[in-house]
């Protein structure tokens, strides 16, 4: 049927057709729902945090990655290979790395796939993930962002948790200050449920959400320090040396609470 | 076929084309969480990829994992139902009193099971935190005597680990001997030669 068309109606085709790659459609392609600004604060003094008088942390670096996640509640995918070019139910076409839900929302392929392979239930999709550091061996404030949202709908969880572990400080045992050395390796410090955050064309564009530290088990409350184990004029604390300590160390990082406010 | 009417044969294409890429262009990006990259304490074994190298491989392990708990059997047992240790993970093997302020334990080691072929053998390197002593006899034979390392050594690794001992495998079932020792339980780690887990 093109054969019989006038140059000008081709031309004007081809116009049309320049104008939306140019523009997309409503919004700029490529470009993020939204961000949000994960701050992550603890108000809890030194020796609070460590709860042993007889130990001391030097300032410690600890690197965090902060993520945030979205949890999805489905009845059930019935499994199956994933493939975008035969959509499964709920969905009318897969491209460029997300699907059309018949909702009219854009879902990513991992998200898609995560909901066919699981029997029900819930599935998780990291939406964004940003390092950041903290000094334990003080109260702390820090901020993880922007982190892009590419994917509308709602942002469930913050997860945090650390690649490696370390503290240096010292242990005081019979008038001798004995140099401490805590290797935790990767660990989880807990997570935040968020309410009422929301991505997409109706809500804003960058959003602040503030987390709060909350330690009901201080670091080394748990730790039998006289029993450390010193070698070669040091105390050592890993997975394997030392390894109830590290143990009980690492149980309190995981059992931090995360509030949405410091005077909640 | 004209040059005119070829050109008019492409403009569908190429209409249909812009449209397609005006199409995908509608939407957000994709929804791969992006954000920088974590830092990496390179003398601890904290690092992404492990290393290829059985002792930085086996500090590694002791980084990443928990460590997997379980009790050794007695020097007595049968070795085919002694716990069964592997590559790639980290134990702490507790071991059974001999009444003299000593220790010591049975475990079985597959090495068939774990990436020795049939007819070859391969340097298989035990990691400790302390000097342990280690023999190993095939697990079907119970009356065999049990043969030390190869070789022995040190090596650095930030978490602990701190001894070396080093077999040649053939791809047969072995208890491991551990002990007699002071301690009443041992960690270990396996790797093979060349380190990856399944080299």
């Amino acid at each position: 049927m093109f054969t019989y068309f006038k140059p000008w109606w081709q031309a004007g085709l081809i116009a049309v057709a320049l104008a939306l790659t140019t523009t997309g459609c409503s919004f700029t392609d490529g470009e993020p729902w939204g961000s949000l600004n994960i701050t992550l604060t603890s108000q809890t003094s030194a020796s609070d945090l460590v709860g042993a008088s007889d130990v001391t942390l030097d300032a410690s670096t600890i690197p965090l990655e902060v993520e945030v996640v979205r949890v999805t509640t489905t009845s059930g995918g019935g499994g199956g290979e994933f493939d975008p070019s035969d959509p499964p139910a709920g969905y009318t076409l897969c491209h460029s790395g997300h699907c059309h839900s018949e909702s009219g929302d854009l879902v990513p392929y991992d998200e898609v796939r995560a909901e066919m392979q699981s029997g029900g239930g819930t599935s998780e999709v990291t939406l964004a993930r940003r390092t950041t550091e903290i000094d334990i061996s003080q109260p702390f404030s820090t901020t993880a962002g922007p982190m892009a949202i590419g994917s509308r709908g709602d942002v469930s969880e913050v997860h945090v948790q650390s690649p490696n572990v370390v503290v240096n400080g010292e242990i005081r045992r019979n008038g001798d200050r004995i140099p401490l050395v805590v290797r935790l390796g990767p660990i989880s410090l807990g997570h935040l449920d968020l309410e009422e955050v929301t991505v997409g064309p109706d809500s804003p564009k960058t959003r602040s959400v503030s987390l709060c530290a909350d330690w009901p088990d201080p670091l080394f409350a748990g730790v039998d320090l006289d029993g450390l184990e010193t070698q070669e004029g040091q105390i050592l604390i890993t997975k394997i040396v030392n390894a109830d300590a590290a143990a009980s160390i690492i149980d309190a990082f995981e059992n931090v609470n995360w509030k949405t406010s410091c005077n909640a | 076929m004209s040059n005119r009417s070829l050109a008019f044969g492409a403009t569908p294409i190429i209409t249909a084309a812009l449209l397609f890429i005006g199409g995908v262009g509608c939407g957000s990006s994709d929804g791969d969480p992006t954000g920088d990259v974590g830092t990496e304490d390179m003398t601890s074994g904290c690092v992404k990829k492990p290393p290829t190298d059985p002792a930085g491989h086996a500090c590694w392990h002791v980084c990443e994992e928990t460590p997997i708990e379980g009790a050794a059997a007695t020097t007595s047992d049968d070795a085919s139902t002694a716990p069964e240790v592997s590559f790639g993970s980290t134990y702490r093997i507790s071991l059974n009193d001999n009444g003299d302020d000593t220790y010591s334990g049975v475990i079985r080691f597959d090495a068939g099971a774990n990436a020795i072929a049939d007819g070859s053998s391969k340097n298989i390197h035990f990691f400790t935190v302390r000097d342990v002593p280690f023999a190993i006899r095939p697990a079907s034979d119970s009356s065999a005597d049990p043969t030390g390392p190869d070789s022995t050594g040190s090596i650095t690794c930030d978490q602990g680990l701190s001894r070396e001992s080093v077999f040649e495998m053939q791809s047969d079932a072995y208890a491991v001997d551990i002990g007699p020792t002071d301690d009443q339980e041992a960690t270990l780690v396996i790797v093979p030669f060349g380190g990856p887990d399944n080299a």
